[in-house]
């Protein structure tokens, strides 16, 4: 049998039957990933021998029937924006090659304590600004269905992984459909969860308002599962809610009847690929004849939201990044004389060319002069989307969008556009300025093959009902089944 | 042509918190370097804050004392710039949303009351400490004090001379340590001020270009710079000068500043709401409790104790100059009325004034440093009150008691200061007195009546000052009118 | 509004970054390639919008004042490049 196939539940049923061990299990992914990294570059770093030493250990403690959570020996990714401590942690940039946080972000420990193991840490565009992992500082990650294709971003390399079954789930962040574009774009499934419902303690956001750490998996039982899990309150983030709905598997069921789903009338315009509309409209048809009813709403200032959207993110990010001085942590220029050219040699050597142009963008955007014209009204404009979706989930249970109008792009495409301006993040960035949840599932693939996602976006703290709706959709296609080409270089 | 000056006060306090602003780490002074830091502190990526209770209450506290409102809708604003002292390249402050504000302080300038307005107290964090190794051309970074609780102090430009801005300070001061807020310790730093000052001609309403005045390590530094930043300032103006608006440097060894830099451009701190900290809410039930455990401030001190106590207004004043002295009286007269049955506020209070403050000034020492306590106080006044020594044996008793913390009738003991009573032994060294000085004898005869004085000494001195001066005047009477 | 050159400049200065001349002309370009998109805000008019947050949500638990452990002091200073006497070091700050 071909280990990592198995999803997430599927493991689950055979541990607890005792007919697998997870020293088997890791090995399996592990051999894997050996047939298979060097055409994806889905890794920055790998945590093998780390891994394998605590398979051995839980192997153990199953054959003593000790009580183990439900991820207990299930090998996953981290996005390497995310602290592990003792792990290299790069964000994908030259700045942080060589550093190893001191601690463990909130939900990491939390895996750990259930006994989830890390395989290693996954691909992105550097500290996550991009929609492609072209701005990774060491590799592109490769798209699993189209080798010459991205694999999205910013989460790119954990979509990557998910979708080639070198991970049986990965944990990344979402400031702008990182999670869930690439997610569409490789044919899984990624959630957004509403804001404040996991930890962001150790998270090294660019952009705290509107980043939040979700999963990919490979379909939506186990993004229940893994949800379930990485939701809790954390007292070590201002920003995280007690929230005591977090049984997401009990929405495991298939039904939709009575359902409202809004497909609001402003994102039908020219920029979609024809496939996304067919299966879009597909998708549709499908959820009416289990019994959804689709009804039109409108989100009237939908066209604001990507700029206000960029601003915002630039704002946030150049404060954030801002402690990059070569002095505490990080890179460090060679051979300056005084601290202003440690600082300046020390960031213009660090930063690739997108972080420095969403720096200065932000640093701009909160200076006297035009704090009010940019950044204050980006926050307005956000407070009048909040409003648009409050108004929109009077009419309905779910909104229903692409989560990208376009396919996985072509290398060297759409690079000189900047984040939240990315034709393929226009949808999925509305659930970042308004903080409610949002889920990509796999609804169709197009003429060369490439998967189609469809997102599904609640209101806050309705992941239950994305979960159940999203569920309903799957068992009733089969576009998760689906697997990449062949990918072994050495089969 | 005749002008005016117009300061305003930026003043830094340390709260007094076991932890920092945003992260568990000790806030204890004097630790090794970098011993008290973490991921938050240091600012490690992906750590987040979480902001200290107890840092608001104390804010509140000051608030109320300088009768300020208290801000219902409080945020935390990232004040943005590059220095190495800072470990995230932006403070944590409150620009938008501060704590409190519009409140006042009432000082008292040559027996006239004058209020200054408190513009704003804002919460924020302390920088770390920048320690500099000129030998290897090397600035060491210290992140200890990173993250520390401040409560930055802002008055209207109310204040017109140096002596006005002293006494703001020490009755602000005194204010801090009343409410246990801060140790207000200069030379620790957890006091510190800024001074912005610019003159104008007399009766011209609109303000001058002002000047920012930092290093200000002491009060009487901040009271040299106000004088010498007046002058410096009329001086350009009379040549014909325009005032740049600058930050300035006080040399103290030197007694003048020097230019740091002028505002540019490029001071622009991109203010903006922290999203890592979500604003937060002080609800009325939290301000009440906080008013409901105020302590008396010194100003409600002041009058009690003339009230209460019939000092006089001068007694009260430097009594209450600083809480620990004040519970120190307050302690001891209760003692002492507990003792005698009466009231006896103004013994209590000439000791303390007296023999306190000279035995502190000459040892260059504070109350707490002395082993001095109201009971030891006390008793010493009973052995006063019984007769047992005289008043100039006490005083030595009462610098003893002080240092050493042992009771004052075990050092009568040990030291044999017991007063001298018995008559025929005085009598003999009366008789010695006289016979040793026919000369002055001869004097008071003639006349002199300070003679006797002179009488009454040598026969302290001969007893070392340990006889019962009422004795030997009536001895000494008794004795030369015999011989007469 | 159009970014010129020394607007470049002073963007690099407050992001602590140094641009060669070829460099501050390409992010000139883009820059206002950028600026230009997000021009659409200002056919907008917000000016009737409040930016009063949703006071109910805030369920903020300030923490209470307890020490805590701080980092083993190797940990603290692992990760920097340059440190001597258990401290940070970088060029004096005076010159």
């Amino acid at each position: 049998m071909e280990l990592y196939k198995l999803t997430v539940h599927e493991i689950r049923g055979l541990v607890n039957k005792g007919k697998l061990s997870i020293e088997k299990l890791v090995r399996g992914v592990i051999q894997r990933i050996d047939s298979t990294e060097s055409l994806l570059d889905s890794f920055i770093t790998l945590n093998i021998d780390e891994a394998l030493h605590q398979a051995r250990t839980l192997d153990q403690l199953i054959s003593q029937e000790a009580r183990l959570s439900t991820l207990a020996g299930i090998p996953f990714g981290v996005q390497d924006n995310i602290c592990t401590f003792g792990i290299r942690t790069t964000c994908a940039s030259k700045m942080l090659d060589d550093f190893i946080p001191p601690y463990d972000s909130s939900v990491i420990e939390k895996l750990k304590n259930s006994h989830s193991i890390i395989l290693g840490k996954l691909n992105m565009d550097e500290f996550g600004m991009g929609s492609s992992t072209q701005n990774s500082a060491f590799k592109f990650t490769k798209n699993p269905w189209s080798l010459h294709k991205v694999s999205g971003g910013a989460a790119g390399g954990g979509a990557a992984a998910v979708a080639s079954d070198q991970v049986f789930y990965a944990i990344g962040s979402d400031a702008s459909g990182c999670l869930r574009q690439p997610a569409a774009f490789c044919g899984v499934v990624g959630i957004k969860p509403t804001y404040g419902l996991v930890s962001r303690f150790g998270l090294v956001a660019c952009a705290p308002s509107l980043e939040q750490i979700g999963c990919i998996t490979k379909d939506v039982t186990d993004c229940a599962y893994v949800l379930e899990e990485i939701a809790f309150y954390d007292k070590k983030d201002s920003t995280s809610i007690r929230n005591g709905n977090s049984t997401y598997t009990s929405y495991l069921m298939d039904d939709v009847k009575g359902l409202k789903i809004g497909v609001p009338k402003e994102i039908f315009d020219e920029s979609w690929d024809p496939d996304v509309r067919t299966y879009v409209n597909n998708s549709i048809e499908i959820l009416k004849k289990l019994g959804a009813q689709i009804v039109d709403i409108t989100l009237p200032h939908f066209k604001y939201a990507s700029a206000s959207h960029s601003i915002i993110f630039c704002c946030e990010s150049s404060s954030n990044l801002a402690r990059y001085d070569g002095i505490k942590y990080g890179m460090r220029a060679k051979g300056v004389d005084n601290l202003e050219e440690l600082y300046c040699k020390t960031r213009s050597q660090g930063f690739g060319q997108e972080v420095k142009a969403i720096l200065m963008l932000g640093n701009l955007f909160l200076s006297n002069k035009f704090y009010d014209s940019h950044y204050k009204k980006a926050l307005k404009i956000r407070e009048l989307l909040r409003n648009d979706i409050r108004k929109a989930f009077e009419k309905c249970h779910i909104i229903l969008t692409p989560t990208s109008p376009i396919l996985a792009f072509d290398f060297n495409h759409e690079s000189s556009l900047p984040i939240g301006m990315s034709e393929s993040q226009r949808y999925a960035l509305l659930a970042n300025m308004t903080g409610i949840p949002a889920i990509s599932i796999p609804c169709g693939f197009s003429q060369e093959g490439l998967p189609i996602g469809l997102q599904l976006m609640a209101d806050k703290f309705n992941e239950g009902t994305l979960i159940k709706a999203a569920y309903t959709f799957e068992r009733n296609t089969d576009y998760h089944m689906k697997k990449p080409m062949k990918l072994e270089v050495t089969e | 042509m005749k002008y005016e000056t117009v300061v305003g006060l930026e003043i830094h306090v340390e709260l007094k918190t076991q932890s920092k602003m945003f992260c568990a780490c000790s806030t204890a002074f004097g630790s090794e370097p970098n011993s008290q830091c973490c991921p938050i502190c240091l600012g490690i990526p992906g750590a987040l804050p979480t902001i200290n209770k107890k840092a608001v209450e104390l804010a509140i506290k000051t608030g109320l004392a300088l009768n300020c409102k208290i801000s219902e809708y409080n945020t935390m604003d990232r004040k943005n710039y590059f220095y190495p002292d800072l470990p995230k390249a932006y403070q944590t402050t409150q620009q938008y949303h501060p704590i409190c504000r519009d409140g006042y302080l009432d000082i008292n300038i040559d027996g006239r009351k004058k209020r200054v307005g408190i513009t704003r107290i804002h919460l924020e964090e302390d920088a770390g400490k920048l320690i500099h190794d000129s030998e290897n051309s090397l600035s060491l970074i210290d992140y200890n004090r990173a993250g520390v609780p401040l409560i930055e102090i802002v008055t209207e430009p109310h204040i017109e001379s140096p002596e006005e801005a002293v006494a703001f300070l020490e009755e602000l001061r005194n204010i801090l340590i009343y409410l246990d807020v801060s140790d207000c310790k200069m030379q620790e730093g957890s006091l510190r001020c800024d001074v912005n000052l610019s003159i104008r001609p007399k009766g011209q309403t609109s303000l001058g270009t002002r000047t920012e005045m930092k290093n200000l390590n002491s009060f009487r530094a901040v009271q040299r710079a106000i004088k010498n930043e007046a002058e410096r300032q009329q001086n350009i103006l009379e040549s014909g000068g325009e005032i740049l608006q600058e930050t300035r440097r006080w040399d103290d060894l030197k007694g003048q500043s020097v230019a740091m830099r002028e505002k540019q451009e490029a001071d622009d701190y991109r203010y903006f709401q922290d999203p890592d900290l979500v604003p937060f809410i002080i609800d009325n039930q939290m301000v009440e409790k906080i008013k409901n455990n105020m302590p008396e401030l010194p100003a409600q001190k002041r009058e009690r104790f003339v009230s209460e106590y019939g000092l006089p207004e001068y007694d009260s004043r430097i009594l209450t100059s600083s809480r620990e002295l004040a519970d120190f009286f307050e302690a001891s007269v209760k003692l002492y009325d507990e003792m005698k049955g009466s009231k006896e506020s103004k013994t209590v209070s000439n000791w303390l004034m007296g023999d306190l403050m000279r035995l502190t000034k000459e040892l260059g020492v504070e109350l707490g440093d002395l082993k001095l306590t109201p009971s030891l106080l006390v008793q010493l006044l009973k052995l006063i009150d019984q007769g047992v020594i005289s008043s100039p044996i006490a005083k030595e008793v009462f610098d003893e008691m002080c240092q050493s913390g042992q009771e004052p009738d075990k050092i009568v003991e040990k030291k044999g200061l017991r007063q001298i009573s018995d008559i025929d032994q005085l009598k003999e060294i009366v008789r010695e007195v006289i016979q040793e000085n026919p000369k002055t004898i001869a004097d008071y005869k003639a006349g002199k009546k300070k003679a006797f004085g002179h009488l009454v000494g040598q026969t302290m001195k001969k007893t070392k000052g340990k006889a019962n001066p009422q004795l030997v005047n009536k001895l000494l009477q008794d004795e030369i009118n015999i011989f007469q | 509004m159009k970014l010129s050159l020394k607007d470049i400049e002073m963007m690099a200065q407050w992001s602590k970054l140094e641009l060669d001349q070829e460099e501050k002309l390409g992010f000139e370009d883009k820059l206002n390639k950028i600026l230009q998109k997000i021009d659409i805000i200002k056919e907008l008019d917000t000016n009737h919008v409040q930016l009063t947050e949703d006071r109910s949500i805030h369920r903020y638990i300030l923490r209470d004042d307890k020490v805590g452990p701080s980092l083993n002091r190797d940990l603290v200073l692992k990760n920097a490049q340059d440190t001597r006497n258990g401290m940070f070091s970088v060029p004096s700050i005076l010159d």
